[in-house]
């Protein structure tokens, strides 16, 4: 039997160090907060360093990671709304206003419209910037059905949204 | 050539074909006005989207807390230690002279320990739990 590798935790930071642009931009089209963005980064950060014996070695690492990162944003949404069912009024969580150069709110919006299937497959390409083996790992798909579901989820987006509100 | 699936517009978009198969993708995108036509607003849309997700990014202030000792290193020495003064214990007349290779025995580990500490290597009393403001930020500006 062969030794699992692992990753060593100066390691974990090397690899996590470059992905944090993008995983702020796609926790924020989640969670459309850029303060609980920096916090579900945060948390990933973490969960990754501990559960960083179950990484594969032989599946992409970004994948692995994003997956972790879509988990603490469910797990974030999850408390928003178990806190909107006990919020006193006024007490809710408030989006982000958007300002000039804030498209991706546009996108997120033109996103929010599409199936669960859709939305997650172009946030993941988009906001995370995963490539086909990527997006195969976090999402647990072939890479064929990877190829296939993208560009019917962009034939989605492109039917509901004109290009000029981006 | 094998027939064009549309779903492959989308691949060469991505560069995600083999270079023979995006060529032949390409000459037939390049001699079809209908697949020229389906390919350039693939490709408007690929831009634009990706214009606008660039402006979510932002650089997070993220801590990754030290990770817990490594105990591995640190208790091989011990063993190796222990091990030497039980071989050799037995050959040494002095009792005295046993008490200095303990204790040069273990100035060795603590050296070796300390090195490590400064190299950041193991560290003590800090929890995977960590708040953020108890931890060193490890990326980001503040």
């Amino acid at each position: 039997m062969t030794a699992r590798k692992t990753i060593q935790p100066d390691d974990y930071g090397r690899l996590i160090e470059p992905l944090l642009g993008q995983a702020a931009g796609y926790a924020r089209a989640i969670l459309r907060n850029r303060t609980d963005a920096e916090d579900a980064v945060q948390q990933a950060a973490l969960r990754g360093l501990e559960r960083s014996g179950t990484f594969d070695p032989t599946r992409p690492f970004k994948g692995w990671w994003f997956t972790i990162l879509r988990n603490c944003c469910i797990d974030t949404l999850r408390h928003r709304q178990a806190a909107r069912t006990v919020a006193i009024e006024g007490h809710e969580p408030v989006g982000e206003t958007a300002g000039p150069g804030d498209s991706w709110q546009v996108l997120a919006n033109a996103l929010a419209a599409l199936s669960d299937e859709h939305r997650e497959i172009l946030r993941l390409r988009y906001f995370a910037g995963l490539a086909y083996r990527e997006l195969a790992s976090a999402l647990d798909i072939p890479e064929g059905t990877v190829m296939s579901r993208l560009h019917l989820a962009r034939k989605a987006l492109a039917r509901n949204m004109r290009l000029e509100e981006l | 050539m094998n027939p064009v699936d549309p779903a492959e517009l989308s691949a060469l978009l991505d560069g995600e074909l083999t270079p023979s198969r995006a060529a032949e993708v390409r000459a037939a995108v390049d001699a079809d006005p209908a697949l020229r036509a389906e390919f350039d607003q693939l490709q408007a849309l690929d831009a634009a989207c990706r214009s606008a997700a660039a402006t979510a990014t932002f650089p997070p202030q993220v801590a990754v807390p030290a990770a817990h000792p490594s105990w591995s290193w640190t208790a091989i020495g011990v063993a190796a230690v222990l091990l030497l003064i039980v071989r050799l214990a037995p050959k040494l007349l002095d009792l005295a002279a046993a008490g200095v290779l303990l204790n040069a025995a273990a100035l060795a580990v603590a050296v070796v320990w300390l090195v490590r500490l400064t190299r950041g290597h193991e560290r003590y009393g800090v929890s995977r739990a960590v708040e953020r403001s108890q931890s060193q930020p490890m990326f980001g500006s503040s």
